[in-house]
């Protein structure tokens, strides 16, 4: 056949594609409006999973599969905003790994409010100022983002998708390293890079900022500072990469939550986050473990924060696998219930990859 | 104090908050929200033991209540309280209209009232089968054959039955008849009474004395609430002062302000309150609009023929008269009957 036959072919092709898209597109809006009437939102992390996962089950190539999830996404988000932009706040300002992980969640057809701090996060969303929250909870080198964590203690806001990040730091500035007298960057981003600047910029002055954009922001105002943040941010102010990847370790992650106002559903592949208290005792927080032993529920993660109301008194926030509604967490759950003073679920979620 | 539980809080959590209040030597007295359950500590000098529940994790807020009644007061509970009574709900949108005779005089009249209040839109059937009355030598009441009655029409009409208690001993049997127990307002402050109307599983529709103040009503409130049983309506009925043109002055500034000081419903008696047939249909409008959560009316077939309280109770056409101008009333105040 000639170049032109299948052109043809192509151009066929592509006008069902038009077609189809639309045909979805109705019925999308019509699911939006049924969840309209249900006063719920109808982001649903849970059902894009499954939607992606079911279409790569369906790949015979020659289309890789890694390609293909990508347009998947890219359709998703287009999808997502077809009623109205979404409105998502973030931990600003514009550039930050926060930023970034909001894009790789929402896409590019969201409406991005960039927030001072974490705290006016759950502020806007508890206000109803925006549809969703984006915020860092912990870094695969630092540990927790203590700030979130407390956040949870008193908001009613739920969990309902996770963002993993690779974060790759770059030492940012406008001359060479051999001038720097400064670093800026956030506590975190300093934290992960620690043993990089000992070696190469030991006698800089460290300073500490609200965020790794900020930090870009600041060393683009003077000659001989510099600052860790991210190649997204050298670009956005005018700076050019003096190192790269400083990181310390070369599998650096961060985990990212989505907060919104309703649990997410389930995708057959999920993690829930709870918060609990118990009463001090000997053995009261392995009693605590014990029924997720029993229900063969695997635990992730468990964090202790202080309750901040009486000292030495501990909350608990513990991630596992599966979702809610599952039996078995079903029965974990309440029988944990029975043990402890209080137990909130923050969200079940899909897990992240 | 009132403290608010965090929500998420576990039964196990609230239990060892209602441990400690109790190993503090107060009573406690547990609200369940939707979103919060509220534990009321009452007890003099009950503020002082604050800072033990404010070093809970559990433990939201705390907020002292600055009136001497409080469980009755809205600093307890913000929201207003609802009673359900079989499918009848107090408190809610709909003002809830409770008529019927003044005193239950035989079976046949009982019925034919509770029929035609009912079709008019009444929800709720009074009837005395014990009658305080002013003199010893006038109708005093059937007693027990009138409660019989008052069962039986309730069953054949579905109308739930409030009738008035007038001595502790009366209770018990009261309550095996009757959905709610009315303490009439002689009675307002005949605080064994209150004190055994707390102790009753049955909803107390507590009526205004007619020389107390919207506080002392208030105060007897607590007494049945602080005994345990937190299902009281008020019921604004007049007071004496110094107008004789009508048997008492309605009080209706009461209802707007009870709103105000308390979360518990209210409700108003225009026809004891004005002791005229002439005046309770614009009292009752008066009523609804001040935001009355119902209406207690002396409904008699033939009212010239009643054994009590005739000159006070309206007949048939007036009532249906009256329902019809409350249902336009409720709605321009964002109610419904």
């Amino acid at each position: 056949m000639s170049i032109e036959k299948f052109r043809e072919e192509i151009d066929e092709i592509d006008s069902r594609f038009v077609e189809l898209l639309n045909k979805r597109a109705e019925k999308v809006l019509q699911i939006c409006k049924i969840k309209q009437q249900e006063g719920k939102s109808y982001y649903s992390p849970g059902r894009e999973k499954i939607v992606t996962e079911r279409l790569i089950a369906l790949n015979k190539g020659p289309l890789p599969d890694e390609q293909l999830k990508e347009i998947i996404k890219t359709i998703l988000h287009s999808f997502l905003a077809l009623q109205r932009k979404l409105k998502i706040v973030y931990f600003g300002p514009p550039a930050t790994f926060t930023h970034l992980a909001a894009i790789k969640n929402f896409g590019p057809n969201a409406e991005y409010i960039p927030a001072k701090n974490i705290s006016e996060i759950f502020g806007l969303m508890e206000k109803g100022k925006a549809d969703y929250g984006v915020v860092p909870v912990e870094n695969s080198t630092e540990g927790v983002v203590s700030h979130t964590l407390d956040m949870f203690l008193d908001s009613d806001l739920k969990i309902c998708a996770e963002v993993i990040l690779e974060v790759a730091h770059h030492l940012l500035g406008r001359g060479k390293l051999a001038n720097i007298r400064k670093v800026y960057s956030h506590p975190q981003a300093i934290a992960q890079c620690r043993r990089w600047l000992e070696e190469h910029l030991a006698s800089a002055v460290i300073c500490e900022t609200e965020s790794t954009a900020k930090a870009a922001q600041l060393a683009s105002q003077e000659d001989t500072s510099g600052a860790i943040a991210s190649e997204v941010a050298a670009s956005l102010y005018g700076l050019t990469i003096i190192e790269d990847h400083i990181e310390d370790s070369s599998h650096n992650y961060t985990r990212f939550l989505i907060i919104g106002r309703e649990y997410a559903e389930r995708s057959g592949e999920d993690k829930t986050s709870i918060l609990f208290s118990i009463k001090d005792r000997v053995g009261a927080l392995h009693g605590m473990l014990v029924p997720f032993r029993k229900h063969s529920i695997n635990l992730t993660k468990i964090e202790s924060r202080p309750t901040k109301k009486k000292a030495w008194e501990y909350v608990f926030f513990v991630d596992f696998m599966g979702h809610k509604d599952d039996e078995d967490v079903k029965k974990a759950l309440s029988e944990l219930e029975k043990e402890c003073f209080f137990l909130k679920i923050l969200g079940s979620y899909p897990k992240g990859d | 104090m009132v403290i608010t539980i965090k929500p998420g809080t576990t039964e196990k959590g609230i239990q060892h908050v209602i441990d400690k209040i109790k190993e503090l030597g107060f009573t406690p007295h547990i609200s369940r929200g939707e979103e919060r359950t509220i534990i009321g500590v009452v007890g003099e000098n009950a503020i002082r033991a604050r800072h033990t529940f404010e070093a809970m994790f559990i433990v939201e807020s705390i907020t002292p209540i600055s009136k001497p009644y409080k469980l009755a007061s809205r600093d307890f509970r913000k929201k207003d309280s609802l009673l359900k009574i079989k499918d009848v709900v107090i408190g809610g949108k709909k003002v809830v209209v409770m008529a019927g005779p003044c005193s239950v005089e035989n079976k046949d009249m009982l019925l034919e009232t509770a029929k035609m209040v009912k079709q008019a839109g009444a929800c709720i059937l009074r009837g005395g089968a014990f009658k305080p009355r002013t003199s010893p030598y006038s109708f005093q009441g059937l007693g027990e054959e009138g409660l019989k009655y008052l069962a039986e029409v309730s069953r054949i009409t579905g109308l739930p039955v409030v009738t008035e208690a007038m001595d502790p001993r009366q209770l018990e049997i009261i309550c095996s008849y009757a959905d709610i127990i009315q303490i009439g307002a002689r009675n307002m402050q005949n605080f064994d009474l209150l004190k055994e109307a707390g102790k009753q599983k049955k909803p107390i529709l507590l009526k205004r004395g007619m020389a107390s103040t919207v506080k002392e009503l208030l105060m007897s409130a607590e007494y049945i609430l602080s005994s345990g049983n937190y299902d009281v309506i008020l019921c604004e009925r007049g007071i004496r002062t110094f107008e004789d043109s009508t048997r008492f002055t309605l009080d209706i500034t009461s209802v707007a302000l009870i709103e105000i000081l308390s979360h518990l419903p209210v409700v108003v008696d225009p026809s004891h309150g004005t002791g005229s047939r002439e005046l309770v249909v614009s009292l009752s409008r008066a009523a609804v609009a001040a935001g009355a959560d119902g209406l207690l009316l002396e409904v008699h077939p033939r009212p010239e023929e009643a054994l009590s309280d005739g000159f006070q109770s309206v007949s048939f056409p007036i009532f249906q008269q009256l329902m019809e101008q409350i249902k336009k009333v409720a709605q321009a105040v964002g109610r419904e009957v």
